[in-house]
């Protein structure tokens, strides 16, 4: 007891000052309301850059797991639209349709690209989604720019991809503005920005600009889907029928990474009646 | 408990009483032109011997400001600047020591070191503690006039009153 008071006295004043200067300042900001809220706002702007800035830091660590649930969400938004849902029946006022007039018939899922060829004459793709996601073979692939691929094979977890820049890729595709219908193909190898759309009839007349989209008549995609614009077009040189038109993607085939893979819900009885089986 | 200690309690006691009963009903009656905070407790640190120890001297400088405060219901406020100005009296004697040195026995007052000597060691001591005072008062840099104006206006009307009462009062040893 006699040696703590011999360290107050010892340190002339100095120890003293300090610990009761310090009481006198905590009984200011504590009883004392102008000052209490003045001293709360300036420490909590003061911890809160602090911890705003350690967040920023540690931001990186999970940011792949909010891309991938953004991108889920992303997924199913997208199937709300009304393009990927078929319409029941048929109103005389397009206004008039409620939510009972439509039926979904796309679902989409979420996936990320794992690999991806651009230059070969045949490319593919492989995503991270596999038959114990639901993916099959036969469903279409797209991104939030422009259309993407095909599925052609699925294992457990992962399935293989077959991009549109591909020599076997056939997509059905019109030219939005007159509704004219034509198939998409990968004519020129080693170009992936550049797809053409042939047989557009002759008496139709496309101009340069006009947006591509998913023609809907194919089960692999939804009508209406983005996929470019035309870039060229040239009457055909042969004195055919058909325009040959140039179309530019709008998707930069080398960069895709979040796709999302479409689940056509009326796929079996669309396949039936193609290949001509009555519905019983 | 002897002469001096009797004195100096005595002394705190008035000066207290005085400080919340009379002078702070000034300030609050003042209206709109409220920059003078008139304070005159601070002349009992002031006055305290020159051997007083200094641990003891800031703590009873805590006591001051903690009992002012008691009556003011601002808590700290006055005691923070009570405990500053006990702090740096030692300092300021020191500066000022007259040229054959402090007698351990006196106080620091008129009668022993003379008039001008007083002048400067209150006026200094002083303006400091109004000074921190009114900043702690104050709490933010965004209202430095306030700060500066309440300083020099409380500072100058005190410190005429000190005066006042030291040539009334006549404090010795």
């Amino acid at each position: 007891m006699r040696q703590l008071i011999a360290i107050f006295t010892r340190s002339g004043g100095i120890l003293v000052f300090l610990i009761l200067e310090i009481i006198c300042l905590s009984l200011v900001v504590t009883f004392n309301k102008d000052q209490r809220e003045i001293y709360h706002n300036s420490k909590s702007i003061m911890s809160d850059s602090m911890t705003h800035g350690w967040s920023e830091i540690t931001q990186y660590w999970n940011l792949s797991a909010v891309n991938d649930s953004l991108s889920g969400v992303i997924a199913e938004l997208k199937q709300q639209k009304d393009e990927a849902k078929f319409l029941k029946t048929i109103q005389q006022d397009s206004a008039k349709y409620t939510t009972e007039d439509f039926e979904q018939q796309y679902t989409y899922t979420s996936a990320k690209v794992i690999s991806n060829t651009i230059n070969l004459p045949n490319n593919f793709l492989t995503l991270d989604r596999g038959i114990r996601d639901g993916i099959n073979t036969r469903m279409g692939v797209f991104d939030n720019q422009g259309i993407v691929g095909i599925v052609i094979n699925s294992n457990t977890r992962y399935s293989k991809v077959m991009s549109i820049l591909h020599r076997d890729s056939k997509i059905s595709a019109k030219i939005a503005r007159l509704n004219a219908l034509g198939t998409l193909v990968w004519t020129s190898i080693g170009n992936p920005r550049i797809m053409e759309l042939k047989y557009v009839p002759k008496h139709l007349n496309p101009k340069v600009d006009d947006i591509v989209q998913t023609s809907g008549a194919s089960s692999y995609f939804p009508g209406g889907l983005p996929i470019g614009k035309i870039v060229e077009i040239e009457k055909d040189p042969q004195g055919g029928n058909f325009h040959s038109v140039k179309v530019e993607l709008f998707n930069d085939l080398s960069t895709t990474r979040y796709v999302y893979i479409v689940n056509n819900l009326f796929k079996g009885g669309f396949k039936e009646i193609e290949e001509g089986k009555e519905d019983e | 408990m002897n002469n001096t200690t009797l004195t100096h309690s005595l002394r705190f006691i008035f000066l207290v009483f005085i400080q919340v009963l009379v002078l702070r009903q000034m300030t609050v009656g003042w209206g709109d032109f409220n920059y003078v905070h008139v304070m005159i407790y601070p002349l009992f640190i002031l006055l305290l011997p020159i051997r007083i120890p200094d641990p003891l001297l800031i703590f009873l400088g805590f006591l001051l400001g903690m009992a002012v405060d008691f009556f003011y219901t601002s808590y700290g406020v006055h005691a923070s600047a009570t405990v500053f100005l006990a702090f740096i009296r030692p300092i300021a004697l020191k500066i000022l020591t007259p040229r054959g040195g402090y007698n351990i026995n006196h106080s620091p007052n008129i009668k022993n070191y003379g008039f001008i000597w007083f002048l400067i060691y209150s006026s200094s001591l002083l303006f400091f503690h109004f000074l921190f005072y009114f900043i702690v008062s104050v709490f933010t840099h965004v209202y430095w006039l306030e700060i500066v104006l309440r300083t020099i206006s409380s500072f100058t009307v005190s410190f005429i009153m000190i005066l006042l009462y030291v040539k009334i009062f006549n404090p010795r040893d």
